[in-house]
């Protein structure tokens, strides 16, 4: 078995420091060993994008990247987004379109809605659904979820000063 | 580890669950884990610890050999199986550590290859080797010279890279098409050449736009036409020990226009059925195509050149007539195979069509430089 290494990196803006094997994912990291269980696995394969977290600021899915990978770098996750238990625009957002039922789905659109928005914050439906390709929805169809990444964006522009 | 007279009754049944599974008595080796997965319950239980809430015996007994059978109706993957990782900071220290593990180690870069391999136990590495820290890996230099890019470079870093979207455009078109963002976070254009399948996106764009590539290795540094690099499916010229550095792309003419453009049923995150590749150079005119060079993809083992495609273009007028007899050709040069993506009929007629389309964008392309 192979030796256990330490990892430090800044999870949600905070120094962590935990123990992995080479071959425990990124996403095992964070449920299992860190206890952060907001990120969903889904296919575990990189097809769904349920467990997709932001790397330095870039989406990816967590089920690829190896946790050992990810020393000196900063993760956000779903529990990063939400400020002092109010929720973020994109998250309210979601919850007046009903853009989710059964929310699996859902930790993963929205860390892919906060990248999409943080390189482009006026994007068009075309952009919207090209960039959201990498997360699957299997109960609301993608409408209501582009349309609440719609109205968060609308809601970013007219609150910027 | 604990030594309990639990423990040791473990112990005793593993090994006749093993001597069951090898002795491929199915029953008796189904019937076995079942009362080891109890007794490890009883185990956890009788030493009371916390950690051991998965209940699994290789957790107790300390190796990962039985966790792919456990419990399939479980919400939770599989771990991998084990292996080392290692991160070397330079192209000599990588090599080094290929040499030293002789054909048991892999390189990672993004990962989405190879990962999943590891997990659906295609490839069993003994040591992932992470190359993305090598400075030499990382390159991205457009110049007089050419590109030089980088084998770890992620296809979004491609994408946003000005000079790639205007000289290199059917590379651009190839990058913004692998997989999702996620995966364009992480997938490298040298990883999808390495893992040489028939229907990679970017293989078709490299061997188009004439791309040569940089090969480190015990015996030193050679170099291959990117056309030549995958010999068949997850077949390259790589020999053990080798590693792909860089991919390098000679300076564009003046009037050249490249472009690159799968069929898939889907509108994004599918797999080629067909997939086209083109660069054609016009003279100064705009009216004749003075150079082509046309690759197909997922038509055959392996991405290939078709040179008889980019000949019927070559010294021809700029017309719907022209990329119309090169479809043709293409169509005649062609054996698909039928698969789940496509019949053979299908991947025909696809074929030709979409090298009519992809010279046809190539030629605009070149025209409004």
């Amino acid at each position: 078995m192979s030796k256990k290494r330490i990892v430090t990196c800044t999870i949600n803006g905070r120094d962590e420091s935990f123990l992995c094997q080479p071959r425990q994912t990124l996403l095992e990291v964070l449920r299992d060993v860190l206890d952060l269980t907001g990120t969903k696995e889904g296919c575990s394969n990189g097809n769904c994008g349920a467990c997709t977290v932001l790397l330095n600021g870039a989406a990816v899915d967590s089920c690829l990247v190896l946790a050992v990978e990810c020393e000196g770098v900063e993760i956000e996750t779903i529990e990063g987004v939400a400020d002092h238990g109010r929720l973020a625009p994109v998250q309210q957002a979601f919850l007046t379109n009903a853009a989710l039922q059964c929310g699996i789905c859902t930790p993963g659109f929205i860390m892919s809605t906060q990248a999409l928005l943080h390189e482009n914050p006026n994007p068009t439906e075309e952009q919207i659904r090209f960039y959201l390709a990498g997360n699957l929805c299997r109960c609301t169809g993608y409408d209501k979820i582009v349309r609440a990444v719609q109205q968060t964006a609308d809601h970013k522009i007219a609150d910027a000063p | 580890m604990l030594k309990t007279p639990a423990l040791n009754t473990l112990r005793a049944l593993k090994v006749l669950h093993l001597t069951a599974a090898l002795r491929q008595n199915a029953r008796k080796a189904r019937y076995l884990f079942h009362k080891l997965s109890v007794t490890t319950q009883g185990v956890a239980v009788t030493v009371g610890a916390k950690r051991w809430n998965s209940r699994h015996p290789a957790d107790i007994l300390g190796d990962n050999s039985e966790r792919r059978h456990f419990d399939p109706h479980s919400s939770r993957s599989p771990h991998m199986r084990d292996f080392e990782y290692q991160c070397p900071r330079s192209l000599a220290a990588a090599v080094a550590l290929f040499a030293e593990h002789n054909g048991s180690a892999r390189p990672l870069a993004g990962g989405t290859d190879l990962i999943d391999h590891i997990r659906a136990e295609r490839l069993t590495p003994d040591v992932v080797i992470d190359i993305k820290r090598i400075p030499e890996l990382n390159v991205l230099e457009c110049s007089d010279q050419g590109l030089r890019l980088g084998a770890a470079v992620c296809c979004r870093r491609i994408c946003a890279t000005e000079e790639i979207y205007r000289h290199y455009t059917a590379l651009h078109d190839s990058c913004s098409i692998i997989g999702g963002i996620q995966i364009q976070n992480r997938a490298s254009v040298g990883g999808n050449i390495c893992n040489a399948g028939p229907a990679a996106d970017s293989t078709p764009s490299l061997i188009a736009l004439d791309a040569v590539c940089v090969i480190a290795g015990p015996n030193g540094p050679r170099e291959v036409p990117a056309e030549s690099f995958c010999v068949s499916k997850g077949q390259t010229v790589l020999e053990r020990g080798e590693l792909l550095v860089e991919l390098r792309f000679p300076a564009r003419s003046p009037r050249s226009g490249s472009h690159y453009r799968r069929f898939i049923p889907r509108n994004e995150m599918d797999i080629a059925v067909v997939g086209v590749g083109a660069s054609v150079t016009l003279d100064e005119a705009g009216t004749t195509i003075l150079d082509a060079r046309i690759a197909l993809g997922a038509v055959a083992a392996a991405p290939f050149f078709a040179a008889p495609v980019s000949q019927a273009l070559i010294d021809q007028p700029a017309t719907d007539e022209t990329y119309a007899a090169a479809g043709e050709v293409a169509r005649q040069m062609i054996s698909p195979i039928t698969d789940m993506r496509g019949t053979r009929e299908f991947r025909l007629h696809v074929t030709g069509v979409l090298v009519e389309r992809v010279v046809r964008e190539a030629v605009a392309r070149a025209a409004a430089t």
